[in-house]
């Protein structure tokens, strides 16, 4: 073999094996180098002429290892948790292998004698594939185009006589009628991950004027994680022309729904998410909210009780260097046995919201934004628990499921007036 | 109507897995005429384990209903949990696709060298070869078709966008079934016109075998 081939196999094997390693990590490396090992040794391997085989012979002996590898991969796809569905693709496309290793071994076909036999095998082929294409497409899942059509002519939301909830109904209406599902999930509702969840994200802490900025000018400021260049474009600048000013604020009024009073928010692409608690930026902020500097919390210090170093000025102020502090229990029926350390997101949100009667932690949560209150109960946790000493971050909460979220309401977990 | 095309973009990867299996097919037929080209056949048939594998991960969706959200009469459990999503994003298919080219032109190579190392039994290729290629062409065309469906199903505007919405009865997207009837009407219209023009060209060719003339001798210049 001339060298000059082996140097550009060598070379386009490598670069093969990099780009799998740089996508997959070591295990796309290693099935890339499987896959080259496995064709080096098949070329090793000193073949006969094939044998045809007939249609019945290829049923024979190559069906019932095909239902071997079938059962096979139906076990194997229902240990990783696969849905029926895809349990059933997954044994479908192995019968297509089947039909491709009969296919590979027929008997090799007999010349046509006349012209009615070739115009015979050609209609024949025009027929399998129409057939293929037609019962493949006939048997995907479908939609129904009258309901479809019903959505596409139903008037643009108008909000004079609504009010309250059914604002934020015809908002719900304006978000999946504008397709905002395609790339945003809200907590468990939808399906994909191109944008930021917005429920897990709680875009509803924000305020109203940012929310439709983002919506109006997406580009100004990229969701943290969302920096790269094809997410910088993913979201469309057409919204201001295609939303109504009325529809505008129904939808505004939807997105201030979003939050979650048991976790903090969550931020990043899905697979490489963040909470709060590890997000240096939210931290630095809200070590100015803590200290009474952030001019958006004019009026609240923590630093006055707490102190600025973590050393408390004031007695009974809970201490947050010391992670083995335990949780007030001057509110009846509502004490936990947990250390500071092991404190839940619900359970620092509630203290600072709601307060402790009779001391002063007030209920700073019918004072000032939520959206600042969560940072800078993320400051208040690196006295006892210092970002740069981390050993690893603190995992992303599951989303909320539909019955998590119905349960913040009949618990009552939302403060009134919501700020 | 983007959200209600994804399964159009499924069909549109089955298609390219079927152009794929069909490419390959048709070069292990042509190496079965050329002598000393079996000694391929064994790496050629794993590369075949490779497609099924690349072409069923292409196909694999995120969810088995086809709109972002279940609507009535949708099976909402029909979506892939999120530990297995990666399966349907575009970094898996790109994967898949990758390995599909990669194979049918490892494939490609092993024919080259077949062809420069065996003796070619020329006009002895199994008839199964040439219906190979027109599956392959009929293939080609409607999945062409199916494209310029999903491109005109995904537009809400006339062309001048912005300036002329659509507001017809027919701006939504049909069903799939009905695309898939459709297009495969359009291809077979193609087809029968395509055969027509070829057949007239046959039987009544432009022009006609004129008689040579016998050369004369070219005039020479006056000196």
């Amino acid at each position: 073999m001339k060298i000059d081939f082996i140097i550009v196999g060598l070379i386009a094997a490598l670069s093969g094996l990099y780009a799998l390693y740089s996508t997959f990590g070591v295990v796309g490396a290693c099935a890339g180098l499987a896959v080259m090992i496995t064709y080096a040794l098949l070329l090793k391997i000193k073949s006969k002429k094939p044998q045809e085989k007939t249609l019945s012979q290829n049923i024979r002996f190559k069906l019932p290892i095909t239902i071997v590898i079938a059962g096979g991969i139906w076990v194997l796809a229902g240990k990783f948790n696969f849905p029926i569905w895809w349990q059933i693709e997954f044994v479908s496309f192995a019968f297509v292998g089947f039909f491709f290793f009969a296919l590979l071994d027929s008997k090799t076909l007999k010349i046509e004698k006349s012209n009615f036999d070739w115009i015979k095998r050609l209609l024949a082929t025009y027929a399998l594939a129409s057939t293929i294409f037609i019962g493949v497409t006939a048997q995907l899942p479908q939609f129904d185009p009258e309901f479809e059509l019903a959505k596409l002519n139903k008037p643009p939301v108008k909000l004079s006589g609504l009010a309250g909830p059914e604002v934020i109904a015809a908002g719900r209406e304006v978000f999946e009628n504008n397709k905002c599902f395609n790339c945003h999930k809200v907590f468990w509702e939808g399906n994909s991950d191109r944008g930021p969840n917005l429920g897990t994200k709680q875009i509803g802490l924000y305020a109203e004027d940012y929310i439709k900025e983002q919506i109006l000018d997406p580009r100004k400021k990229q969701s943290p994680g969302f920096d790269d260049p094809k997410s910088k474009k993913a979201m469309p600048t057409y919204y201001g022309d295609d939303i109504g000013d009325d529809e505008m604020v129904a939808l505004v009024s939807y997105l201030k729904t979003m939050r979650d009073p048991t976790h903090m928010p969550v931020e990043g692409k899905f697979g490489s998410q963040w909470t709060w608690w590890d997000d240096k930026d939210i931290v630095a902020e809200g070590q100015q909210v803590f200290e009474g500097v952030h001019p958006a919390t004019e009026g609240l210090n923590c630093a006055v009780c707490h102190g600025k170093d973590g050393v408390p000025m004031m007695t009974g102020a809970l201490d947050f260097r010391n992670e083995n502090n335990s949780d007030t229990d001057k509110i009846e029926g509502d004490h936990t046995d947990k250390l500071l350390k092991d404190w839940p997101d619900d359970l620092w949100y509630r203290r600072v919201t709601r307060g402790v009667p009779n001391t002063p932690m007030a209920p700073w949560g019918m004072i000032f934004g939520h959206l600042y209150l969560w940072k800078a109960e993320a400051y208040a946790r690196t006295f006892h628990d210092p970002l740069d000493k981390r050993t690893e971050k603190r995992p992303v909460p599951p989303v909320p499921t539909k019955e998590d979220v119905a349960n913040w309401k009949t618990k009552e977990l939302f403060l009134d007036p919501l700020l | 109507m983007s959200d209600r095309e994804s399964m159009f973009m499924l069909v549109q990867g089955l298609l390219v897995g079927t152009m794929f299996s069909a490419s390959n097919i048709y070069m292990w037929v042509s190496m079965k005429r050329i002598e000393n080209a079996e000694r391929f056949f064994p790496a050629m048939k794993f590369g075949f384990v490779l497609i099924v594998i690349s072409a069923t991960i292409w196909f694999t969706p995120r969810r088995f209903f086809a709109t972002m959200l279940p609507e009535p009469s949708m099976n909402p459990d029909m979506v892939l949990p999120d530990n297995l999503a990666f399966l349907a994003l575009m970094i898996s298919k790109n994967t898949a696709a990758f390995c599909l080219v990669t194979v049918t032109f490892i494939n490609y190579i092993f024919y080259t060298i077949a062809t420069k190392t065996g003796k070619v039994h020329y006009g002895k290729v199994n008839p199964l070869g040439p219906y190979v290629l027109i599956f392959l062409g009929f293939a080609d065309i409607w999945l062409m078709s199916w494209m310029g469906t999903i491109r005109s199903l995904s537009r809400m505007n006339w062309h001048v966008y912005k300036v002329f919405k659509d507001v017809t009865p027919e701006k939504f997207a049909p069903s799939l079934a009905e695309s898939g009837f459709h297009v495969t009407t359009l291809v077979w219209t193609f087809f029968i016109l395509m055969t027509a023009i070829i057949w007239v060209g046959i039987k009544y060719p432009k022009t006609k075998k004129k008689e040579i003339e016998p050369t004369q001798a070219a005039p020479q210049m006056a000196e």
